[in-house]
């Protein structure tokens, strides 16, 4: 783990990193209106990382695993949402952003944020209804700067809650199966099958972890796999003083 | 107010940009209940520090450190007991995250830092979602069973105070005002309480908070959003200020 | 970034958060029904100012202003009704004591894009709503879930940012505890409340549909416009019309 380094800055250092703040912020609440327009294509191209190095290792990750490189995030998050979604009529997917903690490495040359989400995904039933479903969950991402210009370079979003609008939640299994969790049917078969968030036992497993301040990059803080913390896999694994 | 020097400008946007969070640390910290990890960094020590909810207020930092820490603590372990008579697979898991997951999303924020830059001030609407899938209660022979899992939806406003100590920015005050609570997704606020009070015989609200914890100015503060009354502006919105004072605080100051 | 000075990048950045600000206190006026502060608080005098709905829009001072002042009206109207409909809790009141009673607007606000013009004069920005709105209908107090989008223009005046055009338009306006799924399912109509079915909001200035409500047969349909970084207003688009 990258340790916390107390640097100090000039007055323009450091309105230069408020103002990359400011812009990580911004980057993330535009993708929320890319979501509302389905520009999921615009969205890997606008706001995703380019650089052939990063897209790479970029993955995308939700509660049963990731999509590591761009082509199998593009084949999840673009092709098979397109044939999903169809001509759109009656779709409406809106994933609103809030709480943001966002860590700017102390060299300026990446930064990790997380917000939570309280969201909603409505798709056409086909005889004029619709089936709306409340998801929340939180929303991780990593960024690096390319040139002048912040970019997302892995992305959890970890599902918390899943509830049909005007339905009671709690009448729902308390167990997530995954083979008809709305949410995990969507994610299909990532690169790297695995249950990054198990929400039957709500935070305990603390993934996405809230970012700490750090000094420069390294994987082991990454949101991508490479990063994912060993010791909340299961608790035969917490070693001592684990768990708490 | 006097006109900041372009250093105090940017001291004190770096600094509302350090509030925001701590915040939001204490957001996903408050979500694993982790009183501890919270009060342990986030906190003043302070014999100033508050925190408020519609029970009423706790002062100083002991005071504020038993209430939310050593209290709550206590309910995540007696939810917990509960839990492994009903689901064993709690067994060796923290018991603090499984007692419920409390959202409280900070969002329509409206900060100001002190021109001296030694505190700043906050006001905030949190649309939240507070659920638990693995919950269980006693019967009233004592024998546990399983409960149904809930998300109740609970949107409140935030008046927030903070100081920095040492080139830290720490919570001094929070006062947290419930205003909309309620089951995911068949409540409706305004109707349901429009016929609880209309019914001959009406029903309890849902509380606004777990627990009572000893305060020192008694409640209540903020009672949630009732059809007979008039909206609450409990947090007013902070204006510009000089510093942290009697006419600039969410806490009135003792002295 | 790199061609503004360390001086306009910080009065950026307090551009920005002033904006916030000022969208923060008018959520708040809102909540606490100060609408008859809300024109004077946060608006500009521009000769253009509008106000936005998915059904029409308020174009000028009076219009804008005048949208306002209704709201007020209607808060008194409301609060009047209920005095009647509660005398034992409320009976005996004057109209400034019970002013307020019954509506309880949230408008939160999230998600902010927000863009300075490069002149400093202007600016922009787009927020996400997910509002729960608790009001007095006809059919007495109801919540109903309104959830859309505020898209603001900005213009700096002598006293700070003022809002030039204003565009609140939703995509979701259901009655909380129903899908915007299904059919709706509205609430039996009290006839101590009919006195709301009377009551008119002024007419819009320009009468046209700018935002459809989801409905299941509602195409695709973008949110507002994202803000994307200008030099001067000329140089993008308008949230007004």
């Amino acid at each position: 783990m990258s340790k916390k380094v107390k640097r100090t800055y000039t007055d323009d250092e450091l309105i230069r990193r408020v103002t990359d703040i400011e812009e990580i912020k911004k980057l993330a609440n535009k993708r929320v209106y890319y979501i509302i327009n389905e520009w999921r294509e615009q969205e890997l191209s606008d706001l995703w990382v380019s650089d052939p190095a990063y897209q790479a290792t970029a993955s995308f990750g939700r509660n049963t695993g990731y999509y590591v490189g761009m082509d199998a995030i593009r084949g999840y998050y673009v092709t098979k949402h397109a044939a999903d979604l169809g001509d759109g009529v009656g779709t409406m997917n809106v994933h609103p952003i809030s709480t943001g903690l966002v860590e700017l490495a102390g060299d300026g040359k990446t930064a990790k944020g997380l917000w939570y989400s309280i969201g909603q995904d409505t798709t056409p039933n086909g005889d004029g209804t619709a089936k709306a479903l409340w998801n929340t969950g939180k929303v991780a991402i990593d960024f690096v700067k390319e040139g002048d210009d912040w970019k997302i370079w892995h992305i959890v979003e970890a599902n918390d809650c899943t509830a049909e609008a005007g339905s009671e939640y709690s009448e729902q299994p308390v167990y997530i199966d995954y083979a008809t969790d709305p949410v995990a049917v969507e994610f299909g078969t990532p690169t790297i099958p695995m249950i990054t968030h198990d929400a039957t036992f709500n935070w305990w497993d603390n993934y996405p972890t809230p970012p700490v301040p750090y000094d420069t990059w390294s994987d082991e803080i990454s949101y991508g796999p490479e990063g994912y913390p060993e010791k909340v896999e299961y608790h035969f694994g917490a070693g001592e003083g684990g768990n708490y | 107010m006097r006109e900041l020097t372009l250093h105090e400008r940017i001291r004190n946007a770096d600094a509302s940009q350090q509030v925001e969070n701590v915040k939001a640390k204490h957001a996903y910290l408050h979500g694993r209940a982790d009183a501890t990890g919270e009060w342990s960094v986030l906190w003043s020590r302070s014999d100033d520090c508050s925190w408020a909810h519609a029970f009423g207020r706790m002062r100083g930092f002991d005071q504020v450190y038993h209430g939310s820490v050593g209290d709550y603590d206590m309910m995540c372990m007696q939810n917990w007991l509960d839990l492994y008579q009903v689901y064993p697979e709690v067994t060796g898991k923290d018991p603090r995250p499984l007692m419920e997951c409390s959202v409280h999303t900070l969002v329509t924020d409206v900060i100001e830092v002190a021109a001296d830059g030694q505190s700043a001030r906050g006001s905030f609407i949190t649309p939240g979602v507070i659920h638990s899938r693995l919950t269980a209660d006693p019967d009233k022979d004592g024998v546990v069973h399983r409960s149904p899992k809930y998300c109740h939806v609970l949107w409140e406003r935030y008046g927030s105070d903070f100081v920095c100590e040492d080139g830290e920015w720490k919570y001094l005050h929070e006062h947290v005002c419930p205003d909309l609570v309620g089951d995911m997704d068949h409540t409706n606020w305004a109707a349901d309480e429009f016929a609880r009070i209309t019914d001959p015989n009406p029903g309890e609200m849902m509380p606004p908070t777990l627990g009572q914890p000893r305060v020192t100015d008694p409640g209540p503060m903020h009672m949630p959003y009732s059809v007979l009354k008039p909206p609450q502006n409990t947090v007013p919105w902070p204006e510009p200020y000089e510093t942290l004072d009697n006419d600039n605080t969410y806490t009135p100051f003792v002295r | 970034m790199s061609q503004f000075t360390t001086e306009q990048l910080t009065q950026r950045w307090e551009d920005q958060r002033a904006l916030k600000n000022l969208m923060g206190k008018y959520a708040n006026c809102i909540i606490l029904n100060r609408e008859q502060d809300i024109f004077d608080l946060f608006w500009s005098r521009e000769a253009d100012v509008t106000l936005i709905f998915n059904d029409g829009a308020y174009v000028g001072v009076e219009a804008v202003s005048g949208y306002y002042q209704a709201c007020y009206e209607r808060n008194k109207l409301v609060a009047r009704l209920m005095q009647e409909r509660f005398p034992e809790e409320l009976g005996g009141k004057s109209e400034e004591e019970i002013y307020g009673v019954g509506p309880f607007k949230v408008k939160p606000l999230s998600s902010p894009v927000i863009e300075v013009a490069a002149d400093g004069k202007t600016a922009k920005g787009l927020w996400y709503c997910q509002g729960a709105y608790n009001d007095v209908e006809t059919c007495g107090p109801v919540a109903n879930w309104t959830w859309g989008y505020f898209a603001v223009d900005f213009v700096r005046a002598e006293d700070g940012w003022k809002i030039w055009h204003m565009s609140y338009t939703n995509d979701v306006d259901t009655i909380c505890g129903q899908s915007w799924g299904k059919e709706p399912k509205p609430l039996p109509e009290l006839p101590e409340f009919a006195a709301l079915g009377e009551f008119r909001y002024p007419e819009y200035t320009v009468k046209q549909t700018f935002r459809a409500i989801y409905t299941p047969t509602r195409p695709h349909t973008d949110a507002p416009r994202i803000p994307e970084p200008y030099t001067t207003f000329a140089d993008t688009f308008s949230y007004g019309i």
